[in-house]
């Protein structure tokens, strides 16, 4: 009885203690919902149109000012203005007020009309990959379909009737179809594992606040407890309110934020919150294990901040993990948030079963185990080494 | 001989520094490790060998050209032949390596024989369009080259001549010039950018707990009277002991790492270490802004945390910032990040001439004299309010 009353004295003073540092609030309480909105809301567009563009027309013809008429009414392509001068392009581009430029040549018409091969040239800023991947294609397919308006012109000259010739002017088509994110777009590409990170970092950073502040003052609460009840009691007493938060806003996540995004979530539910909740345990141990190394609350908070980047980038979310070194590798497979992610992305947005993420489950599984074996350990030697001390 | 007070201020501010584990964390492990280990991550540079499956449901000469093409890209590599293209939405789930499945369908060479067209589907795995704007600019070239291919023996079956078929086939080549980073690498693109963001983060923290620390700890007077009782010498001071770690970490930055990972920079290093000195020196005065208003040291770094850990992603780097709400795109102007990543890039891969810097130049400027005044009038105020307070105990 006295050990279940000392457990919930431990409970209620965590509460207290996320109440009082304002630190530790903003980071579990404030931040997570903060930054779902703000920084979702980055991406809410979903993806870029009307990509600042320039046309350098030293040609000056019907059918240049026609083309660049038509290319100014493609959805992603912004024509910004004409200009009759390459230089002018070229310092549109360098002071980065478009991404592109197109140059029509002297002769342009001339030689696309007696069909002796007309060129052009696109000159595209690829300092940052996304809007000149955009421009590139459009002008690319704009220029595809230029061209199969030539050979209908001229199947047309020579008797073919224009439905024939329809027929014949592009041999094959490619069809692109994107699964799982139909318009191929960055925000339904990145917003799923950016709340997932949101929530592993504010974890991460906030309960490990109070552990490091804890740390600081020696850990009074853990000298009196002895034996694998005492100290799983202590833990349990010290994390049930992250827990239990961190669960409300996995439900918030996948009830609220990913709708309100306009992401799926589909497949398997009851498999996602099993292992949403073995995710969320296996960042609690983790948490446990760093923040007991720390002797300083602003030491652990500092340190911490660099890690959202790393997280992200090695677990293979955008960058795959096969393209990495080894060692980086193995790495990799040491957090908990590289498998989730994939657990994430096979459940939630591609509709799978719990057929296609047994190997995840498992991997994730093995992290919990050890790392729970691993924080348990830690605590018991932290435990004696605080009764020596006292 | 007594020592210069602004002198004094800096060398005392170097020692605190090197007496510091949280500030040598951070000026020493934190980019020494963080910076590696980022660089290792992107190391191969480009994804080449995606893997793609092929449905070929023609198996004829010209499907079998089109897979050969398909197998030749240097960005493709074809890792499995379907039998069916039964299920293929459920396909990348059974086989998550597998990017793409191009289905070539039935009667394909004859339906181009007989003059129809036809269509390639290619069904991609979108989830991470890293892969998907790869591979849709390779289906893109394949099927465009193919299909010249096939517009060309037409045409010189039809009595053209070689040089006729082939202007016919391509009445207009484009020419794409991909400027700075034509290769698409990853470590150029992406590298050198997050290490200047974190360079942002570990200088605004370390500088967002100068003043407030010396007040907690009670060894603001004593920094008052080394200083002459200037605030001009204790903000200097102070910002140039910040400044050169910042510079080391700068050197760190394009002397180490960028020549252990073969990162090329295009433009004038001096022009390049000016803009970083700018940048660094505007990051200092803006922490100091937060560290002379707020005396609690853990509510600066939480400030200097949520102003700073977003700056990346609102920099417009990878998401370009035409994509954004007004109120986002608002928010990233006020972050001295957007501004010198656009100065950076123009440097760093476009080597540009120095005119074109002078938008972001001018901007981190109003950083700098905004965190510098802003510094100053709080530590003047501050030291009013003391002085009122310690008048009616002395008198």
């Amino acid at each position: 009885m006295g050990r279940v009353k000392n457990i919930r004295q431990l409970f209620i003073n965590e509460l207290n203690l996320v109440a009082d540092d304002h630190s530790i609030l903003l980071t579990v309480i404030i931040a997570p919902v903060l930054y779902f909105f703000f920084l979702g809301s980055i991406y809410m567009y979903k993806d870029i149109e009307q990509v600042p563009f320039a046309v350098v027309d030293l040609d000056n013809t019907t059918v240049t000012r026609e083309m660049t008429r038509l290319i100014s009414s493609q959805q992603k392509v912004n024509v910004t203005g004409v200009f009759h001068d390459y230089e002018e392009g070229l310092d549109l581009l360098n002071s980065f007020k478009v991404d592109g430029f197109l140059v029509f040549p002297k002769g342009f018409e001339r030689d696309l009309k007696r069909l002796e091969g007309a060129d052009v040239k696109l000159y595209l800023n690829n300092t940052r990959f996304l809007p000149s991947n955009t421009l590139n294609e459009s002008i690319s397919k704009f220029m595809i379909m230029a061209g199969a308006g030539v050979r209908l012109k001229y199947f047309v000259a020579k008797g073919v009737p224009p439905e024939v010739a329809m027929e014949e002017i592009v041999p094959i088509i490619p069809e692109l179809r994107p699964l799982y994110n139909p318009t191929n777009n960055y925000g339904d590409f990145l917003l799923p594992g950016l709340f997932i990170l949101i929530l592993h970092q504010t974890l991460l950073i906030g309960l490990g606040e109070s552990f490091a502040r804890k740390r600081s003052s020696g850990f009074p609460e853990l000298k009196e407890r002895k034996g694998f009840t005492g100290i799983v009691g202590y833990l349990s007493a010290k994390t049930g309110y992250y827990f239990i938060l961190y669960i409300a806003y996995f439900i918030l996540i996948y009830t609220v934020v990913f709708p309100a995004f306009g992401l799926p979530v589909h497949g398997d539910l009851i498999a996602l919150s099993l292992l949403s909740l073995l995710f969320l345990i296996t960042v609690l141990f983790y948490t446990l294990f760093i923040s007991s190394f720390f002797k300083s609350q602003i030491g652990y908070m500092e340190i911490m901040a660099f890690t959202s980047y790393p997280i992200f980038l090695i677990s293979g979310y955008s960058w795959p993990v096969h393209f990495m070194p080894i060692p980086l590798q193995w790495i990799s497979s040491m957090i908990p948030i590289t498998p989730y992610l994939e657990i994430v992305r096979k459940l939630a947005i591609m509709g799978g079963g719990v057929e296609h993420i047994t190997s995840q489950a498992l991997h994730l599984l093995i992290l919990a185990i050890i790392s729970g074996a691993t924080v348990y350990f830690r605590f018991q030697y932290v435990a004696k080494h605080q009764r020596i001390i006292h | 001989m007594a020592k210069i007070p602004f002198i004094a201020v800096f060398l005392r501010e170097i020692d605190r520094v090197a007496g510091r584990s949280s500030t040598r964390n951070l000026l020493f492990w934190v980019p020494l490790t963080v910076y590696f280990f980022l660089a290792f991550i992107y190391i191969r540079g480009g994804l080449h060998s995606i893997p793609v499956a092929v449905y070929d449901a023609d198996n004829s000469s010209l499907s079998r050209t089109f897979v050969r093409y398909l197998d030749a890209s240097k960005n493709m590599q074809v890792d499995e032949y379907l039998t069916s293209d039964d299920n293929i939405g459920n396909y990348f789930l059974n086989h998550p390596d597998i990017q793409a499945v191009f289905v070539l369908p039935k009667d394909m060479y004859k339906d181009i024989l007989k003059g129809k067209k036809v269509q390639v589907t290619i069904f991609t795995n979108s989830t991470n369009i890293v892969f998907g704007n790869i591979l849709k600019r390779e289906a893109l070239t394949i099927s465009t080259t193919v299909s010249s291919g096939v517009l060309l023996e037409r045409f010189k079956a039809a009595g053209l001549t070689h040089h006729q078929a082939m202007n016919l086939t391509m009445p207009i080549t484009v020419h794409s010039k991909a400027l700075y980073n034509p290769y698409y690498n990853y470590l150029y693109y992406l590298i050198p950018g997050l290490l200047t963001v974190l360079l942002q983060m570990i200088i605004f923290f370390v500088s967002t707990r100068a003043l407030n620390s010396e007040f907690q700890e009670g060894t603001f007077d004593k920094l008052f009277d080394i200083s002459g009782g200037s605030i001009a010498n204790i903000l200097f001071g102070k910002a140039l002991a910040y400044s050169l770690f910042g510079m080391i970490i700068t050197v760190l930055i394009t002397g180490v790492i960028f020549t252990t990972f073969g990162i090329p920079v295009k433009g004038d290093m001096t022009k390049l270490y000016l803009l970083f000195f700018l940048f660094i020196t505007a990051n200092i005065f803006l922490g100091f802004m937060i560290s002379s208003i707020f005396e609690d040291q853990i509510l600066s770094l939480d400030i200097a945390f949520f102003y700073n850990s977003p700056a990346f992603v609102f920099s417009g780097f990878t998401f370009p910032r035409l994509g954004m709400p007004a109120f986002d795109n608002f928010y990233a102007d006020l972050i001295p990040y957007s501004h010198f990543m656009t100065a950076f890039f123009k440097i760093y891969q476009m080597d540009v001439p120095s005119s074109y810097l002078r938008p972001e130049i001018i901007a981190l400027l109003v950083f700098l004299i905004a965190g510098l005044t802003v510094s100053y009038t709080a530590l003047k105020i501050k030291l009013k309010l003391k002085e009122r307070k310690l008048k009616p105990v002395n008198g």
